[in-house]
């Protein structure tokens, strides 16, 4: 197989390092406007605000889907066993998709956590987003019950 | 807003926005700044424009203009103005005057450069709603959006049928043609636009090269073109695709609080 793209080097804050295809990488906008700018193929873009582990995932999404020939059921069989993942590290990809601004990517992930939160009671809720309800048992009751015709 | 738990306030946001209001009501109940976010006015108003343009797209034929998507402002506000321009997004901003024979488009964003819209050829006309497609993808975008140039820009004049005035976007983007009109937007955002008109003839509008090329006897050869981006039929699609829709509703996220 060749390959006629050069490579990109993309290196996480914890310093893992992830060789892309160029044609790949410049996909992503940011990572467009820093190739535009200096010729990165000898050169490492740092990505500061992502981990090796998250980014791992995000490479993992970018290759399939831009793979030649891949078809729509391949894609969403991928795309559902990539978004098995803990909440937090659904957050993390987010966070990351957010910061490459990989608007599908986020999309997909908003969706996630949409399908996840859908009909779920408020306790579930809180635990896929981390919060810690601070309301005290009144006040909770309080809201619950001037809300209360949506919880019918 | 103190936001006691680490998940981020703004993806928040982005997910509240999609929920029913139903359940947006129940979710009060989550946590105290879940609570102020859902009453908070701007929110409000951000999510009920939102899910309107979802449920337009939802919709049998997706992402048609046949659907009222939202209901047409009846006054464009100063602030409606400024929530365009802080969306700093690659669209036009679509200002559909109710005049017979004009359409305007108002471009937030460098009004200059938009000057490329008139390599339209002008042997077709085109519809309107090829027009949003057409400003959408052609106009240069590059340029920073400018607060205080709040001008407007005439893109064409066109021939109306019969009837002048219309009240809603609805009409006023309908598509009435003749032959079969194709839209695409390619993954990469190239664009190709396809259309046949009464005559048969063609015109391919590639975004990358920004060229517009039309076709008499060349058919065959765009009907080619359409299968290998796997068009088939006759369908109008994606005038505004979700990402601009939303955009053009949701300002700057700071006016949230």
């Amino acid at each position: 197989m060749m390959s006629l793209g050069k490579l990109i080097t993309l290196k996480t804050n914890d310093n893992e390092e992830f060789k892309l295809d160029k044609t790949v990488a410049v996909k992503l906008e940011i990572i467009k406007n820093i190739v535009q700018d200096v010729d990165c193929t000898s050169n490492v873009i740092p990505l500061p605000n992502i981990d090796g582990k998250t980014m791992t995932k995000v490479v993992k999404y970018w290759k399939k889907h831009s793979e030649e020939g891949v078809t729509e059921v391949q894609l969403k069989n991928f795309d559902q066993d990539f978004l098995k993942m803990s909440h937090s590290e659904l957050h993390d990809v987010h966070l990351a998709a957010k910061y490459l601004d990989d608007n599908q990517l986020k999309e997909v992930i908003i969706q996630e956590f949409l399908d996840r939160i859908k009909g779920k009671p408020i306790e579930e809720i809180r635990e896929v987003f981390g919060i810690v309800n601070d309301y005290t048992p009144e006040e909770e009751e309080e809201v619950r019950r001037e809300n209360a015709w949506a919880f019918e | 807003m103190a936001n006691t738990n680490n998940f981020p306030i703004d993806i928040t946001i982005n997910i509240l926005l999609n929920i029913p209001r139903k359940s947006l009501v129940r979710f009060k109940s989550v946590c105290k700044s879940w609570r102020s976010l859902i009453e908070d006015h701007q929110f409000t108003k951000h999510h009920y424009y939102l899910n309107q343009i979802i449920k337009g797209f939802k919709t049998e034929r997706d992402h048609s203009i046949d659907n009222t998507i939202i209901d047409p402002p009846s006054v464009i506000s100063h602030q409606l103005a400024l929530k365009f321009i802080n969306s700093n997004i690659n669209g036009v901003f679509l200002l559909v005057v109710p005049l017979p024979d004009k359409i305007v488009f108002w471009n937030p964003e460098n009004l200059s450069e938009s000057a490329s819209i008139s390599r339209v050829p002008n042997t077709t006309s085109f519809t309107i709603g090829e027009w949003i497609y057409f400003a959408k993808f052609s106009l240069p975008f590059k340029a920073k959006p400018c607060w205080n140039k709040l001008d407007y820009l005439e893109v064409c004049s066109m021939k109306k049928k019969e009837e002048s005035t219309h009240s809603s976007w609805k009409k006023m983007l309908k598509i009435e043609e003749p032959g079969p009109v194709f839209l695409k937007k390619g993954n990469t955002k190239d664009f190709l636009f396809f259309r046949s008109d009464k005559n048969g003839s063609v015109v391919i509008y590639d975004s990358k090269t920004r060229e517009l090329n039309e076709f008499a006897d060349e058919i065959i050869k765009s009907k080619r073109k359409l299968k290998e981006f796997g068009i088939a039929g006759t369908q109008v699609s994606l005038f505004i695709d979700r990402t601009y829709a939303e955009a053009l509703i949701s300002s700057n996220d700071d006016t949230l609080y």
